[in-house]
């Protein structure tokens, strides 16, 4: 078992990622390489809407692996992770065959692959044959620290024992990418097992760049003039600063208004797609949208 | 690692990254076994001619955190200082003849001091004694066996109490929703039938306490006894992160986890600074907020510790106080004083903080059996008897 490397070098990878539009830096590229090259996991943790999500879309699609995704949350358990038996159609089967079939025979036949419901990580397990899966497991921080455990297995040997059928070890261990808000502390077992990359808010310059690849029809200066002014609005004090996403939004929602400049009533009215937080919208609408506009 | 790095440099490399993953072990990085061979490996696949190229590598496989990440830049930048000659035209990568401990502290890993020149002037403060002068730091010690047992039994306690919103996450129970699922699956053991229903209802979910633990002078006589709550209170709930604050705010959360009280106390008060300098209440929330806030869930309680000295803005404390009650579920503020019978909210920050808290007790309703469940049950109960 192997995971057949991604890029030969940080220089190919940072191209790769560029060239499905995603504005990364060299740490970020290095960080991504080494993930593929040591056959680790890879955990980014950052700033709610920066682009970590992003990241294995963007490996999928430049890879042409399969994305395989698995979106946990507060519950997730190991069946809805790993797999679960078809029990209704177990139940049937049983049904249809009970007075033409033996116990056993019954038993095998009901425990075997055809009943079996494969979830995310179960897929990527058995997944062959290249490209490489790439497995996101996103938003960890919502699962319970049980679940965090439970994972801790496949991470390290990428293999499950099934008890009806056995073990299944993955053919190709497929790119893992785990994203974290930080809305809590992961273990350190999860950690020690991942390399690391951090995605905090982005420069002026890279949040320029990210709007003149993401956003059509936008021209050089008004891209400047909205990074700029989401650059002082995350300034603030506030308690959720905008994301990337929130600019993308709100670039987007000034072209589709016809905005090629932007206005302190035009700020007013559209600062909700960029401040998220009732407390932080209120504080900044009440007196702070001048000083938002900044020096003109 | 030695299969790693084969040129005739290894020794002096590998002598020189234990040296650097000791500095950050020092600094409180956490750099294990593995994180050092994935490091080895890294430099294997990428070479180690390149300054850039190895700092890259040793952000994606030492740090596990942005504090760690911060961490190691500033090691890195201190230890590795060869750095790029301006000569070259690549950035070749410099490995330090000797350890920066060798002209500086005598000691690998830390910062190197500034020498006293001979002949130049230098300024020496010398200091003096003083019997009126107010001891500095936090010389924690520990408070008896029973008060610790009696903090902890009341952080249970107040764990329960925390925990009061039932969860998205449905567990086994005899009432409930029927999960059908289940049943099937308990069907198997009958032959198909389904003889016995399954249930599953709700679970509350976890207490998720943030605990801001005011350590300015004014509180130093409490130390122990807060230091001892604070204790419990992390032991108590898996979710509990906890800060300390006077004029600025740091986390104590990893320096608390794991480990036994009696060595808690010794290190706390080797790691903990001087006292002095007042109390900025206000300005160490807002810091809280803007840097934590996005973590403070509508089922998180909020635990401040303080006596209300402030010598800030109280209405910027007043107000922050609002924004943080407005994200979370519970505010509450342990004063030790506020066991007083003879107990009135004097200090401007109480009297700013008063309208904003839901429950204000003393340390001392932890340790007792009715007090604090009194008051949880009953949010107004305390702060009315304080304000009647």
């Amino acid at each position: 078992m192997a995971g057949a490397d991604l890029w030969d070098s940080v220089e190919d990878t940072l191209t790769a990622m560029q060239a499905q539009d995603y504005v990364a830096d060299r740490t970020l590229a290095t960080a991504v390489f080494l993930a593929g090259k040591l056959d680790k996991p890879l955990l980014i943790e950052g700033e709610p809407g920066c682009g970590k999500t992003e990241i294995a879309k963007v490996l999928a699609a430049a890879t042409g692996g399969e994305l395989i995704r698995l979106q946990c949350y507060e519950g997730l358990d190991a069946n809805e992770a790993l797999y679960e038996w078809n029990y209704p159609k177990q139940l049937l089967t049983i049904r249809l065959h009970e007075k033409s079939r033996t116990a056993p025979d019954l038993e095998a036949e009901i425990f075997s692959e055809r009943f079996l419901l494969p979830r995310p990580l179960l897929r990527a397990l058995r997944a062959d044959g290249a490209p490489r899966p790439i497995l996101l497991i996103d938003e960890i921080d919502r699962a319970d620290e049980e679940f965090e455990g439970f994972l801790l297995e496949i991470l390290s040997d990428f293999q499950i024992t099934i008890p009806e059928i056995g073990t299944v070890k993955a053919k190709m261990k497929p790119f893992v990418v785990i994203t974290s808000n930080r809305t809590r502390e992961l273990s350190d077992a999860l950690k020690r097992r991942c390399l690391y990359a951090y995605i905090g808010f982005p420069s002026l310059e890279k949040e320029v760049a990210i709007l003149r690849r993401k956003v059509p029809g936008i021209d050089e200066r008004f891209a400047m003039e909205v990074a700029g002014l989401v650059q002082r609005v995350r300034a603030e004090d506030l308690t959720k600063r905008p994301g990337i996403a929130e600019t993308l939004d709100w670039a987007s929602a000034l072209l589709a208004l016809g905005e090629r400049e932007i206005q302190p009533d035009v700020l007013m009215d559209t600062l909700g797609f960029l401040v998220k937080d009732a407390q932080d919208l209120q504080v900044l609408q009440s007196g702070r949208i001048q000083e938002l506009m900044g020096p003109r | 690692m030695t299969a790693a790095v084969s040129s005739s440099r290894a020794p002096s490399i590998l002598h020189r990254l234990g040296g650097f993953f000791d500095l950050l072990r020092g600094r409180g990085v956490a750099v294990g076994i593995g994180a050092e061979l994935d490091l080895g490996h890294a430099i294997q696949a990428m070479g180690l001619l390149n300054r850039m190229v190895f700092h890259d590598a040793c952000r994606a496989t030492l740090a596990k955190s942005p504090g760690d990440l911060a961490i190691l830049d500033d090691a890195f930048a201190l230890y590795w200082k060869g750095g790029v000659s301006p000569t070259r035209s690549d950035d070749e990568f410099d490995i330090p003849a000797s350890p920066p401990g060798d002209h500086g502290s005598g000691r690998l890993g830390e910062p190197p001091q500034p020498r006293a020149d001979l002949g130049s002037e230098v300024t020496v403060q010398i200091g003096t004694y003083s019997p009126d002068a107010p001891p500095s730091g936090h010389p924690f010690s520990s408070v008896d066996p029973g008060q610790l047992a009696g903090f902890r039994a009341g952080a249970r306690r107040f764990r329960r109490f925390a925990a009061a919103i039932p969860g998205r996450r449905r567990t086994p129970s005899r009432h409930g929703r029927v999960d059908f699922l289940a049943t099937a699956r308990r069907g198997m053991r009958h032959g198909g039938e389904w003889l016995e229903l399954r249930r599953r209802s709700r679970r509350p979910l976890r207490a998720e306490l943030f605990v801001l633990w005011d350590v300015s002078g004014s509180m130093r006589e409490h130390d122990d006894e807060l230091l001892a709550l604070v204790y419990a209170l992390h032991r108590a709930a898996r979710h509990c992160r906890v800060f300390a604050f006077s004029t600025h705010l740091q986390e104590l959360t990893r320096r608390i986890a794991a480990r036994p009280y009696q060595r808690l106390t010794t290190e706390l008060s080797r790691f903990m600074g001087p006292a002095a300098g007042g109390t900025r209440i206000g300005r160490c929330l807002s810091d809280f907020r803007t840097r934590y806030g996005a973590q403070i869930q509508p089922w998180t309680t909020i635990v401040i510790l303080s006596d209300g000295w402030d010598m800030g803005e109280t209405g910027r404390l007043s107000e922050e106080l609002a924004r943080l009650r407005a994200r979370a579920r519970r505010l509450v503020w342990v004063n030790p004083y506020a066991g007083d019978p003879d107990f009135r909210p004097e200090t401007a920050g109480m009297k700013a903080a008063i309208s904003r808290v839901d429950v204000l007790v003393s340390p001392r309703d932890f340790g007792s059996r009715q007090s604090f469940w009194l008051a949880g049950r009953r949010p107004d109960f305390r702060r009315a008897e304080i304000l009647s």
